[in-house]
């Protein structure tokens, strides 16, 4: 029961490959719709769970992308050890970073967040002899399972829709667990949540951390997808790409993150002028959110819904 | 041994004293209450036993370890608990998560095991709701758990206050006005379950507006006044005391005795 939900979605994500395995938006945007799923289900941990806004997600992403990047083709590694590196390397990363910059709250941390975000990408497209500079990186070698190279992309799929209902799964555990209640603790009332025996800080940072190598992996898994990286990937756009799907789904649900994410990963494949106004729709779309559904859309709706259906039943009986 | 004791204490905010030269023991398993006019230093007490404050001098211990630089979650896990004068409830949760934090430090199982919903977390799981319900038993609100904190009447969200604590297992309990809003009926009900509470073996701190409450179930009472102490002593010593009657009560006190509830006797 705690997970239907799961269940129900995870049905559906098996069985559209299955429907339309030559389809160009299962196939293709699917991919890239997993990929963002991950990013946002991560991100609102951090955000959501924790209350903690991180406008510099998309930095964590890129730097995973770019240790598998640059691990496989200079190094030679393995994609998988280079992925594992990858994440060990964020994790301390993170670790690091963790304790100063969440002692920042509201839109301290968020500039500081940003700014972490803007600085990263900085060197993504300064330090060319590793990163390749603003061109990017290209020819990163194919990512293979149990011996099967990953060369579709209707195995990409399968492989991000697993990792993508993976994520899934382990946000909805963390919501019914402990260090979940602990997180929405600190949401709720930090000072109650200290004097309830929370260490604060420290929660804070652990799931700082788990969020930030979440992302790192779903950049290393991105970079072989692609087979190709460059910086424009990881700008501060697309951080501020992932508060909106965030936002839009509503804090604090791991179902509102995945539908944030779905329709802002469709929106750019029907509306054409998307590319141009870009940031403008975000923009649009965040502050439209936060006066008319500060709750988001899935939860405003799902809240609708549940109510509707309860009053039935009650009817009913 | 005293559980809690204070020597000397001091906090000011910017010159302003809100506490000044306050020293006082607390004896284990007792009601003290603390009571004084709005603005006499009451909640800035609670604040720097729980450690959300810090003082600017003097010394407080508990259980005879000194608390100074201690972090509050270090000092809750000395079994201190406590309840807030403003709600400080966790909106955002059920009634029986809320009280699941209240357990946090009963348990154990870090971020990865529980994403990861190991077996021990699960075994964990049960056993905290277990305890959680326990709580909430013990305060008559089992029957809430499910329920959305944000759709409980006031009364009900200061008595979920009082659960969350318990569910701390502490050995010293501070509440902050708990009666401040209550009707005459959930007043009187109020004070049966800080005296079940105290007869488990927690020590109680009271501060209360409410005499008839305070009177009725305390063993000892302060009274502060302007951050200092003015008296302190059983209920009938701080009643007749005549600084209290006139610094603080008013022609009100004279009125206390015969407004005791009767469904708030004290134990032995
Ligand atoms: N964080 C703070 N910053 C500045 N001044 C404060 C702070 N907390 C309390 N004070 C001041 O300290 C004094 C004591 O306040 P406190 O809240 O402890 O009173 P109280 O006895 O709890 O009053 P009440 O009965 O109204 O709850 C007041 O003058 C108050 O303005
Ligand atoms: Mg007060």
């Amino acid at each position: 029961m705690r997970l239907a939900g799961f269940y129900l979605f995870a049905l559906f994500t098996g069985i559209l490959p299955v429907l339309f395995p030559d389809s160009y938006y299962v196939t293709v945007v699917g991919v890239t719709i997993c990929t963002n799923i991950i990013l946002a289900v991560s991100l609102n941990l951090l955000m959501g769970y924790a209350g903690q806004i991180s406008l510099g997600h998309a930095a964590f992403f890129g730097l995973g992308a770019y240790a598998s990047a640059i691990l496989t083709t200079r190094y030679s590694l393995d994609p998988w050890v280079a992925m594992s590196i990858g994440a060990v390397l964020v994790g301390i990363f993170s670790l690091v970073l963790a304790r100063p910059i969440l002692r920042l709250k509201g839109h301290y941390l968020a500039m500081a967040t940003l700014g972490f975000g803007i600085i990263i990408h900085i060197l993504f497209v300064q330090m060319d002899s590793l990163t390749g500079g603003p061109d990017g990186m290209s020819g990163i070698p194919v990512l293979r399972l149990f011996g099967i190279p990953i060369d579709s992309d209707l195995k990409w799929y399968v492989v991000m829709a697993s990792a993508m209902l993976f994520s899934i799964w382990l946000s909805l555990n963390i919501a019914d667990s402990r260090a979940g209640r602990a997180l929405a603790a600190v949401h709720g009332s930090e000072a109650a949540a200290q004097t309830m025996g929370v260490d604060t800080a420290r929660v804070k940072s652990h799931v700082f951390v788990f969020s930030a190598v979440m992302a790192a992996l779903a950049g290393s898994l991105f970079a072989h997808q692609q087979s190709f990286v460059s910086p424009e990937s990881f700008s501060f756009f697309f951080s501020i790409e992932l508060v909106t799907m965030v936002v839009l789904g509503g804090l604090a649900s791991t179902f509102g993150a995945v539908f944030g994410a779905i329709v802002l990963s469709l929106l750019p494949e029907f509306l054409l002028v998307f590319e141009d106004f870009e940031v403008i729709i975000y923009g649009t779309i965040l502050m439209a959110m936060m006066i008319f559904l500060p709750q988001g859309l899935f939860v405003t709706l799902s809240r609708k819904l549940h109510c509707m259906f309860a009053s039935r039943l009650q009817g009913t009986k | 041994m005293a559980c809690v004791e204070v020597q000397h204490l001091d906090k000011s905010f910017g010159g302003v004293a809100a506490i000044s030269d306050l020293s006082f023991q607390v004896q284990e398993d007792i009601i003290f209450s603390v009571i004084g006019p709005n603005g006499a230093g009451k909640t800035t007490l609670f604040n720097l036993l729980t450690g959300l404050y810090s003082p600017t001098g003097g010394v407080i211990k508990i259980n005879g370890k000194g608390i100074t630089g201690l972090k509050p979650y270090e000092i809750a896990s000395m079994g201190v608990a406590r309840t807030f004068q403003n709600l400080q409830v966790f909106m955002n949760m059920t009634v029986l998560e809320n009280v699941m934090v209240g357990c946090h430090m009963r348990s154990r199982s870090g971020l990865v095991a529980g994403a990861l919903r190991l077996p021990s977390v699960l075994r964990e799981e049960k056993q905290v709701r277990e305890m959680a319900m326990e709580a909430l038993e013990f305060c008559d609100m089992a029957d809430l758990a499910g329920r959305d904190a944000d759709s409980l009447a006031y009364g009900l969200l200061k008595k979920l206050e009082i659960a969350r604590a318990l569910a701390a297992a502490p050995g010293l309990l501070l509440m902050d006005e708990p009666a401040a809003g209550l009707n005459d009926t959930e007043t009187l009900m109020l004070g049966r379950l800080i005296e079940r509470i105290s007869e488990r073996g927690v020590t109680v701190l009271l501060v209360e507006h409410n005499m008839g409450l305070v009177m009725g179930i305390s063993h000892e009472v302060l009274v502060l006044n302007y951050g200092r102490l003015l008296a302190q002593g059983s209920p009938e010593e701080v009643q007749r005391n005549p600084e209290v009657i006139t610094a603080y009560l008013g022609d009100e006190g004279r009125e206390i005795p015969h407004r005791r509830l009767s469904g708030c006797n004290r134990p032995g």
